[in-house]
């Protein structure tokens, strides 16, 4: 199940109503479909030292209904320009030519081209996202408020991609629109393109994946909301880097295996900062070209978190956690290697190393980058649901990481702890960094009497729904199924919390972060009465650990919303909305399900609110950004800017 | 950090003279006074120094200009200039054209009072930047970015405005108005573009025109000044050193406009001058169905290019039907989103601009007094001081060396930079080194006028409610809504301060005038 998403390439569906060839109802469809694209992008091209390198081809899983667009099952690539005001013919990706050369030949001049790589970008990225949550990912669905103040939602099955659609030097996810806009404009040495950039399509792509998993995210509503949408964005991207054979055998042969060195690997997006006229790349997440043009390693400084508030620059602090602690792991991993290689020494002897060498040293540096890329992804599943900190996704990651391999083989949990506190990320109220104090704590559930409790009784109920549901590929038809059980959840949620007596009312708020008993002010009335919360998503995951054996299960999140003022004492000052809720996360197995985690955000929490409220008002105060002294916001016109959260980030003005 | 003037200012709370503070002295002749116009949303403020013979003032200008939002601009600043008249005699020693935005330099254009100025029979220099050299490469390269970036606002704010006329665009019509508020700047107003490009042209160099009218008038020495330079003397006036803290010489630094930016992590405009052109073309396609760029603009050779009236082939034909024209799926369009790249060129160019500001701080050799005078600059521009120095003789004839933060440290008259707003004063690398016990400063700024254009946020509440600490109350707005500072606003002053404050300053309905000690 793990590979549930290859599988569902290789099936033919009943519903496609195509007859299929005898032949392929013989033989599987091939196991991947193969396409040239740049492993970063054009300007590598342009040098003869990085050429033979830069050229690489993308193993997307083989789409049996792949149209012209390519459009495809998570996919589909639109190529109008409206600033040109011009239409590109779509790319064939099942055309003889195509099939049979791996792909069309990277061209800058070809916009069939640009679609293939971005189609085989997008789809690699998503691959690895299947890979580590084994199940089918959703992009976010679209929400729509009706008049009787419900929402619905509809099922988005492809997130467009617009190769074209911007002439500036920025791309970006809009989640308004479902849909990635590429833009390209006029660099010093030509045209830049920011859909051939490997990176910042997968960067993209991964805040559209984030978003479909935690919708709340890109709400600013702390230091951390934002920098960490682009710090995960950039993990996932710098950890792809290392998914290239020959980048990461050309890289690893002339740093000697050295990866704190000036290498490729931890650079992002190296086109688009060459030509917006900065060194080097856009980030880079191990070292520093200063302005005198020598590279320098970064060097941890526990004080930096403190200092940077901009979404990039706090970002960067945690890509360099995370980053640092995969270096770290995988020079211990690498270690015997070098010493049987030296003869014992661990010192490498002057000038080139053996191929061999180079072959084995990359397939493990593979090997440790795709376990760290697993782990940061698998981590959004024990996250909370609204306001993350960095110091949450540590633990998220430590008690994901935990659950997957309980004995930390490797030390990698230990190598992140230690990079986390070098970079001064630590929990909030944690005084020793220990993994028994990093993991979320086992949820400690009351029990009344007969030893039941509400959401043991909930999860139970739903228990063969859920099953049902692993059963299904298609997958709108689970993203209905999931959306009945939600409603399902919701109603017996709340039947049973209304039901019971005092203290099971209590144990049940404490143990999701709700507030069902009225007594706080902001929140609206569901319907039938009562304080409204919602069933925020229900996740059914199959996990299988490293020996074998298979975790079942199931991540609730229920949330709740509030309306308060932004100032208390000036309500003229306008409100927002403040959240709370928790990620509950059960294990299936056995007669009743257990629910190992509550990862609880209060609602009732005034600290956090407190938090939130102040950091909002300052940023009232500090504004920073010239387009709020001209362009500000006027709340009663249709709303603007905020609408693309993340094209005024990478904006940057 | 390497200290030069002996002076009072060491410790700038506790003035190490023992005789009574000169600054609660009363106003005299000696003084130099600063003229504050109040004529509405722009800067005009005259320098007067005493002359060493005792006879007559050095007469100095810094900008001349009135936003276009204001009613009847023309006849407001015909006020200021008549009175600049009678009391210059029509004879200025120096005029400062800190940068060309409109707001700085419509009183000496044609359409306002050019033929006023003509009548002041003596101009002796002018003043610019660097950055309006001709002989420079990089200021040329400025030059070429700025007016490619402006002819690209124009094109998009003529296209926009002819888009937003249908119903249902309300985002065009907003990004119009937008676009159509920073045009201001270069003077022109709402409305006044239509037609084509071509036709907008005259519009389009008002701002220009007017900034190098003197440059082009008979008889005008012109000056180009950068950090470099040497302090300037003022001819026939003793003790006043004059300082050129900006433009920086550096690119990077002149596109700088936010703190917290930096220049690597941010996706900025890089060939400037090229984006600003390929998104007039598409402007100008996007009104009219082609560009003056013909295909030259398009990211790929026209023949992949299927354009309106171009025959579909069928699987285009097919993927339009399925996800762009497909029905219930209109939401997720991109006609327009292009257009938004617009709004980012305007705040570069208008940033890019107002770093390019010539700052000049004065320097009262005695006393040790500076008046900071920053235009519009930004963050780039004010950054860039940190760094900067200069060697001075100094009275007993020893070389001494005056650093930019020991200007801003001794700082006793600020004129607050871009009409108050937040990024036109530096926090921690700006106003709080700004430590004299004596700081005044003065904000030409009209709220009511800055509203029009919804800039709510000008003057920025906290830099009023800072520089309102930092100067003790004594914080000037040029706005005729505002009162003049009363006793009461001088709470946090001594008594003798506050009366030596309101003795220096006079309050007229056209200006403020400040008296300072030499």
């Amino acid at each position: 199940m793990a590979s549930s998403y290859a599988a569902n390439f290789y099936v033919e569906r009943a519903s496609d109503g195509e007859p299929s060839s005898p032949a392929l109802r013989s033989a599987p469809p091939p196991p991947f479909r193969r396409l040239r694209g740049y492993a970063f992008d054009p300007s590598l091209s342009q040098r003869l030292e990085t050429l033979s390198i830069n050229q690489t081809i993308f193993e997307t899983p083989w789409e049996n209904r792949l149209e012209p667009g390519p459009k495809g099952e998570y996919v589909e690539v639109v190529d109008f320009d409206p600033a040109s005001g011009c239409w590109y013919e779509p790319v064939d990706l099942n055309s003889l030519e195509v099939v049979a050369q791996d792909g069309l030949a990277p061209s800058q001049g070809n916009p069939r081209f640009h679609q293939q790589m971005v189609y085989a970008s997008m789809m690699k990225t998503i691959g690895h996202f299947e890979h580590a949550l084994g199940r089918q990912v959703f992009w976010a669905s679209r929400q729509k408020s009706d008049p009787v103040r419900q929402t619905s939602e509809t099922f988005i099955p492809r997130l467009r991609a617009y190769p074209h659609a911007l002439r500036a030097a920025n791309a970006y996810y809009s989640p308004s629109k479902a849909a990635i806009l590429f833009g390209y404009f006029p660099g010093p040495t030509g045209m830049v393109f920011s859909c051939l950039s490997n990176d910042i399509i997968a960067h993209e792509t991964t805040h559209a994946l984030l978003d479909g998993m935690h919708r709340r995210y890109s709400e600013d509503n702390h230091e951390d909301s934002l920098a960490f949408h682009e710090a995960f964005a950039d993990l996932v991207a710098l950890f792809q880097h290392f998914t290239f054979p020959e980048v990461l055998q050309s890289q690893i042969a002339r740093s000697r295996g050295n990866l704190e060195s000036d290498t490729l690997l931890g650079e992002m997006a190296r086109e688009l900062g060459q030509a917006t006229g900065k060194y080097g790349a856009l980030r880079d997440a191990i070292g520093e070209r200063g302005e005198d043009g020598v590279w320098r390693p970064v060097k941890p400084d526990p004080g930096r978190l403190s200092q940077e508030w901009e979404p990039h620059a706090r970002g960067s602090v945690l890509v360099a956690a995370v980053f640092g602690a995969f270096i770290a792991a995988n020079k211990s991993r690498i270690q015997g290697l070098i010493r049987l290689a030296t003869s014992g020494s661990g010192v490498l002897p002057d000038g080139a190393i053996s191929p061999d060498l180079v072959k084995r040293l990359a397939s493990e540096t593979r090997a440790t980058a795709l376990t760290f890329l697993n782990m940061c992804i698998r981590a959004l599943d024990y996250c909370p649901p609204v306001d993350m900190t960095f110091g949450d996704y540590l633990r998220a990651l430590i008690t994901a990481d935990f659950d997957m391999v309980p004995n930390d083989r490797m030390g990698y949990r230990v190598a992140l702890m230690e990079s986390f506190q070098k970079w001064g990320i630590l929990p909030k109220g944690i005084k020793v960094l220990s993994e028994e104090q990093l993991r979320w704590p086992f949820a400690n559930l009351f029990l009344t009497k007969e030893n039941w409790n509400v959401l043991i009784d909930v999860a139970g109920k739903i228990r063969a729904a859920l099953t049902e549901t692993m059963f299904i590929l298609d997958r709108e038809e689970l993203f209905d199924r999931l959306l009945h059980v939600r409603g399902l959840t919701h109603q017996l949620l709340k039947r049973s919390a209304a039901q019971e007596d005092k203290r099971e009312l209590e144990a049940f708020q404490k143990a999701t972060g709700i507030r069902l008993d009225g007594v706080l002010d902001g929140i609206d009335p569901g319907d039938g009465g009562g304080p409204s919360f919602e069933v925020h998503a229900l996740r059914p995951a199959l996990r299988v650990r490293p020996e074998g054996t298979i975790m079942k299960q199931l991540i609730m999140i229920v949330t709740q919303r509030r309306k308060v003022p932004l100032n208390p004492t000036e309500p003229a000052a306008g409100s927002f909305i403040f959240r709370g809720g928790a990620t509950l996360i059960f294990d299936l197995e056995g007669k009743t399900p257990l629910l190992r985690y509550s990862i609880v955000r209060p609602i009732d929490d005034d600290h956090r609110l407190e938090e939130i409220r102040a950091y909002k008002l300052r940023q009232a105060d500090h504004q920073t950004s010239l387009r709020a002294t001209y362009f500000q916001e006027d709340p009663t016109e249709p709303g603007f800017s905020h609408d693309e959260p993340f094209c005024m980030l990478h904006e940057g003005v | 950090m390497p200290r030069a003037t002996k002076s009072p200012t060491k410790s700038p709370t506790k003035p190490k003279r023992t005789k009574v503070s000169p600054v609660r002295r009363k106003a005299s002749s000696d003084d130099i006074t600063v003229r504050m116009y109040r004529h509405g949303l722009g800067d005009c403020f005259l320098l007067r120094f005493p002359k060493s013979t005792g006879e007559g003032t050095f007469n100095l200008l810094i900008d001349c200009g009135l936003i276009s939002v204001a009613s009847n601009p023309k006849d407001t600043m015909l006020e200021v200039v008549q009175d600049l008249a009678e009391c210059t005699g029509g004879h200025l020693d120096v005029v400062v054209m800190t940068h060309e935005h409109w707001d700085h330099v419509s009183g000496f254009s044609e359409q306002q009072c050019q033929s006023a100025f003509n009548d002041f029979h003596d101009i002796k220099e002018v003043w610019y930047a660097w950055t309006e050299d001709p002989s420079n490469k990089l200021a040329r390269k400025l030059r070429a970015e700025r007016s490619s970036g402006l002819r690209a606002l124009a094109a998009a704010q003529m296209t926009l405005s002819a888009l937003s006329l249908g119903v249902d665009h309300a985002v065009e019509s907003e990004r119009a108005r937008r676009v159509g508020t920073l045009l201001q700047f270069f003077g022109i107003e709402a409305g006044e573009l239509n037609g084509s490009l071509s036709a907008a042209e005259s519009s389009l160099g008002k701002s220009r025109k007017a900034f190098e009218y003197l440059a082009n008038r008979e008889g005008v020495k012109v000056r180009y000044y950068d950090p470099g330079s040497k302090p300037i003397t003022l001819p026939g006036v003793d003790g006043v050193r004059v300082y050129v803290l900006g433009p920086p010489q550096a690119e990077a630094m002149i596109k700088r406009s936010s703190p917290t930016a930096k220049g690597k992590e941010v996706y900025e405009l890089a060939s400037e001058a090229e984006t600003g052109e390929s998104l007039r073309f598409a402007f100008e396609r996007a009104a009219a169905g082609t560009s003056t760029a013909g295909d030259s603009d398009l990211p790929f050779e026209s023949a992949f290019c299927i354009q309106p009236g171009d025959p579909v082939p069928e699987p285009l034909r097919k993927l339009m039907d399925q996800t762009w024209g497909a029905p219930g799926q209109e939401w997720r369009r991109i006609e327009n989103d292009w257009t938004r790249a617009v709004e980012t060129l305007a705040l570069n160019l208008d940033s890019h601009t107002n770093n390019t500001c010539l700052v000049l701080a004065f320097e009262l050799i005695e006393s040790g007094r500076v008046l900071l005078f920053p235009g519009d600059a930004q963050v780039g521009n004010w950054l860039s001081w940190q760094d900067t120095h200069w060697k001075v003789r100094s009275a007993a004839g020893t070389e001494e060396t005056v650093t930019g933060p020991d200007l801003l440290s001794r700082t006793a008259f600020y004129k607050v930079g871009h009409h108050g707003s937040h990024n036109a004063t530096l926090r921690t690398q700006g106003l709080e080194q700004m430590t004299s016990n004596e700081l005044v400063a003065f904000v030409p700024v009209f709220k009511e006028q800055a509203e029009k254009n919804r800039w709510h946020e000008m003057p920025f509440r906290p830099l009023v409610k800072r520089l309102q600490e930092k100067t003790g109350g004594r914080l000037v707005f040029s706005d005729r809504k505002v009162k003049a500072p009363k006793p009461a606003d001088l709470d946090a002053l001594d008594q003798e301060d506050q009366r030596a404050f309101l003795q220096r300053l006079k309050v007229e309905n056209l200006y403020y005038e400040y008296s300072i000690p030499l």
